[in-house]
């Protein structure tokens, strides 16, 4: 196995993370794109061509947060929601629990992903206020264009990234409170289309070069531990490289594909006595 | 290893695998075409499902050793050009919801209209009563399978 650097594995992990897979977020790229990229919350990124990145910090698994958490942000913001791309959120420290779960996404993400877009527009407004030399009350946000109305002046919130990056994030952006254009709407969920042809990236999904697959034969009672197991017909099998035990309650199997990880455990770590357990404690 | 070659959505694929390595695998991780699924690995769910030579087939209990030299179509090369009919009425009813078996249910779907174009609800529940859906979208699955069926339109 030629070994990945940390390096390597981090980069390809974010070139995997259009999709549904785990990846990793690094705060030091926004960083460095700083100059460029208008990101004023980890949520958020807006690039000088004009793309909206919303970055989702919950899993999808079929509740509805790859919509529902962008249509919250987008509200704020003021863009469509056909303006947007949605990103899968790597682990981070910045997202606060990124856990999934108990019904809570939207009720916790809910005002953090309010006060991101609402930020964002109230920047992108007064960096196109200033450009303008006019009161910023006298511009409103719609479909990611700043709007002068009294003269019809139009400006993208691309064209006014750069310029809003170098304003101060306001703490206390004013919130809507009703006239939604998204929220409470029924809306086609924006992951389907990546659905059914077969481009969502689930964790099984997931491909780095060189990367080797664990099968995990486990005790087959609640409570019941690892006493002992036999390695060698499993490491008979081609391509396993390595049979050890997990804690106490699993057998790990590492082949170089699937098939192989599978097929050891299956075929060899399974059968009895190949391996033993302990007694399950009594309560 | 013995070296396959494979037809898969109209390409000549080679994969260096053991000749009892399942289709699906050699799919998965050889070809990295990641759209048909795992599910449970013994020809039960139906995640699996793919084209072979026409015929709706489990990837996951079939040898690579018995496929060479037949078609073998997965959910990446459903569609001719662009999205197969299946496909957009799938968006349409907005089937998924984890979506992880729908790959298994468009194929499941595409070999029942290529046999019976315009199925009865009995003949829907018929053919695709093999794949299973933990999210329970069976009644829009049947929905998009109708709305194919006619054409798009409903």
């Amino acid at each position: 196995m030629t070994p990945l650097s940390r390096r390597a594995f981090l980069s390809k992990s974010a070139a995997a993370g259009a999709g549904l897979v785990i990846g990793i977020h690094f705060p030091g790229r926004a960083r460095a794109e700083a100059e460029s990229v208008f990101s004023p919350s980890a949520y958020l990124r807006i690039t000088p061509d004009g793309k909206i990145t919303i970055v989702v910090a919950r899993t999808e698994m079929g509740q509805g947060v790859w919509t529902a958490l962008p249509m919250i942000l987008a509200e704020e913001l003021e863009v469509d929601l056909n303006q947007i791309t949605i990103e899968q959120a790597g682990a981070s420290t910045l997202f606060g629990d990124q856990g999934t779960g108990g019904s809570a996404s939207v009720r916790t993400t809910w005002d953090p992903m309010r006060k991101a877009g609402a930020q964002a527009r109230e920047m992108l407004i007064s960096a196109a206020a200033q450009g303008w030399g006019v009161p910023r009350e006298s511009c409103k946000a719609e479909s990611a264009m700043v709007v002068h109305s009294a003269t019809g002046r139009k400006l993208s919130y691309g064209s006014l990234a750069t310029k809003a990056s170098a304003l101060p994030v306001p703490d206390n952006p004013p919130l809507k409170t009703g006239d939604y254009k998204l929220v409470g709407k029924s809306t086609p969920r924006l992951d389907t289309p990546s659905k059914v042809n077969g481009s969502a990236v689930y964790g099984i999904d997931f491909h780095i070069p060189g990367m080797k697959y664990a099968s995990l034969a486990r005790c087959e009672t609640a409570g019941g531990k690892v006493a002992d197991f036999d390695a060698s017909a499993a490491k008979q099998i081609p391509g396993v490289t390595f049979v050890g035990k997990i804690g106490d309650s699993a057998v790990a199997v590492v082949a170089d594909s699937t098939w192989n990880a599978l097929k050891a455990r299956r075929a060899k770590l399974e059968l009895p006595p190949a391996w033993g357990m302990a007694a399950v404690p009594s309560a | 290893m013995p070296n396959f070659t494979l037809r898969v959505n109209g390409t000549e694929k080679n994969a260096d695998v053991s000749p009892d390595t399942p289709l699906l695998w050699v799919l998965r991780d050889s070809l990295h075409l990641t759209g048909t699924k795992f599910g449970c690995g013994a020809g039960l769910c139906g995640a699996c499902s793919v084209h072979i030579n026409g015929t709706l087939t489990r990837s996951c209990i079939t040898p690579v050793s018995q496929v060479g030299g037949k078609n073998i179509k997965t959910i990446e090369g459903l569609g001719a050009n662009g999205l197969h009919p299946l496909q957009k009425a799938w968006i349409a009813e907005d089937v998924p919801q984890c979506g992880y078996c729908q790959s298994g249910q468009i194929m499941a779907a595409a070999a029942l209209l290529q046999k019976t174009p315009h199925p009865t609800d009995q003949q829907i529940t018929d053919f695709m009563s093999g794949n299973i859906c933990r999210c329970g979208t069976y009644e829009r699955i049947r929905r998009a399978i109708h709305r194919a069926s006619a054409g798009g339109a409903k």
